[in-house]
């Protein structure tokens, strides 16, 4: 009996510290046995002790002290949004993929059901597992922070400012933003041979992939790792609400990272899909390159333009100097 | 509605216990003490202290650096002995300072109300 309550509150606890609780509380309960007159049984002081140390559940989270939460109630509401937007990005994404994939590229149609359920799954477990991760770290930090925050002093100062109108973040655009993001994830990676241009020849509907499969799959790690950088700037975006110069320079550095690692993945002429190159270059006067580069300097001067807007509305309607 | 207020009262009375605990469990921490010894002697002082509150307390408190603690295995159950640390010392007696005067400032508030009755 002693030994299956301190198995109770020791599995509670971290396990680098099961052995010494549990001996200081074998000597406790011991000791408070001895410590009993002489006329109950061994097992009614037994019973006794253990009822005077209450529930084992009780004793563990007082050894704990402070709850710990992977996604505690400051996040808890924006993480089932996010969660809700990923999974229906990731659904939609998936659906259009699979749904152009039936259009263009009949296969039997019992095997691209099957397809379709199998990459759903594993695309929503995929989201999910990141949606939380993404989230755990966040309040993993939330909680340093605070710790930091808490030894300065406070003062009315600090106090945020009434949001001006035009500081407000668009929820509804970051939403949009996120959903958009996923979606073109979820064919990088689950359907990326539907990426591509479709053409319509004899009657019959055909499609070159934009990319070698193969090179691309190379890639997917850094693709990834683009993709969530915007989730996580979106993400930030809706838990702060309203400008600030450090939501500003957060935000357009992260903008200008993905433009870099995306130009320069570009620039990786391995990645394209030979065909395709062709295939351009016979319908337009172009060269291939001179469309890279065309491409490349919209998406440089996109960047830069968002951060610009982004760190005026920052540095304009965040700043707490003007009061 | 007379078990809700007993209810408040004793919630009241326990928040303001538990501010105090801390503070008398260090007292008797000057010599090395295990878990049950403490709550022996505190008892017999007429403090009750439980031993579900005191030893998350001493571990708690040993984390925080104001308690120091050895096993003993000499002995026939291995026992944990916890004393105030350097620190733990002159945080004990910056704490009974602050109670004696947060001691007095109370008295004197409560007497006031006394006068007035």
């Amino acid at each position: 009996m002693i030994d299956r309550y301190i198995y109770a509150v020791t599995r509670e606890l971290p396990r680098k510290h099961h052995n010494e609780i549990a001996s200081e509380l074998r000597t406790l309960i011991d000791d408070m046995i001895e410590g009993m007159e002489n006329h109950y049984s061994e097992e009614q002081k037994i019973e006794y002790v253990l009822r005077d140390l209450g529930n084992p559940k009780e004793l563990a989270a007082r050894y704990r002290g402070r709850e710990r939460y992977l996604i505690g109630p400051n996040y808890y509401d924006k993480y089932i949004l996010v969660m809700k937007i990923v999974i229906i990005a990731i659904f939609i994404g998936i659906s259009i993929g699979t749904g152009f994939g039936v259009l263009f590229n009949f296969t039997n149609i019992s095997e691209v059901i099957w397809n379709y359920l199998g990459t759903l799954f594993s695309g929503i477990l995929h989201g999910a597992a990141w949606v939380t991760g993404i989230f755990a770290l966040l309040e993993y930090n939330q909680i340093s922070i605070k710790n930091e925050k808490d030894e300065d002093e406070w003062d009315p100062s600090q106090l945020p400012e009434l949001p001006n109108e035009k500081a407000h973040i668009s929820r509804g655009e970051s939403i949009f933003s996120i959903m958009f993001t996923t979606i073109l994830l979820t064919l990088f990676f689950f359907l990326p041979e539907m990426i591509g241009v479709y053409y319509k020849y004899d009657d019959q509907w055909n499609v070159t992939p934009l990319f070698n499969i193969e090179v691309l799959a190379t890639f997917k790690f850094i693709i990834f790792i683009v993709f969530t950088m915007t989730i996580l700037s979106e993400l930030i975006k809706i838990i702060k609400g309203r400008w600030t110069v450090k939501i500003a320079i957060i935000t357009s550095l992260l903008n200008v990272i993905s433009a870099i690692i995306f130009v320069y993945v570009m620039y990786n002429t391995e990645i394209w899909n030979h065909e395709i190159k062709l295939q351009l270059e016979q319908y337009t006067p172009l060269s291939f390159e001179r469309m890279l580069l065309l491409t490349a300097a919209i998406i440089i001067i996109i960047a830069i333009a968002e951060s610009i807007t982004v760190l005026y509305k920052g540095i304009k309607y965040g700043s707490t100097m003007n009061s | 509605m007379k078990k809700g207020n007993d209810d408040v009262l004793n919630g009241i009375t326990q928040e303001m216990r538990r501010g105090t605990i801390t503070l008398a469990v260090l007292s008797q921490l000057q010599e090395p003490q295990y878990g049950y010894s403490l709550i022996v002697l505190m008892n017999e002082k007429g403090f009750e202290i439980e031993a579900n509150t005191l030893y998350p307390l001493l571990r708690r408190l040993e984390k925080q650096g104001v308690l120091e603690s050895s096993w003993d295995t000499d002995g026939t159950k291995p026992r944990k002995y916890y004393k105030l640390s350097e620190f733990g010392l002159d945080a004990y007696s910056r704490l009974t300072a602050a109670w004696k005067n947060l001691n007095s400032s109370i008295n004197i508030l409560i007497d006031e109300e006394g006068d007035n009755d």
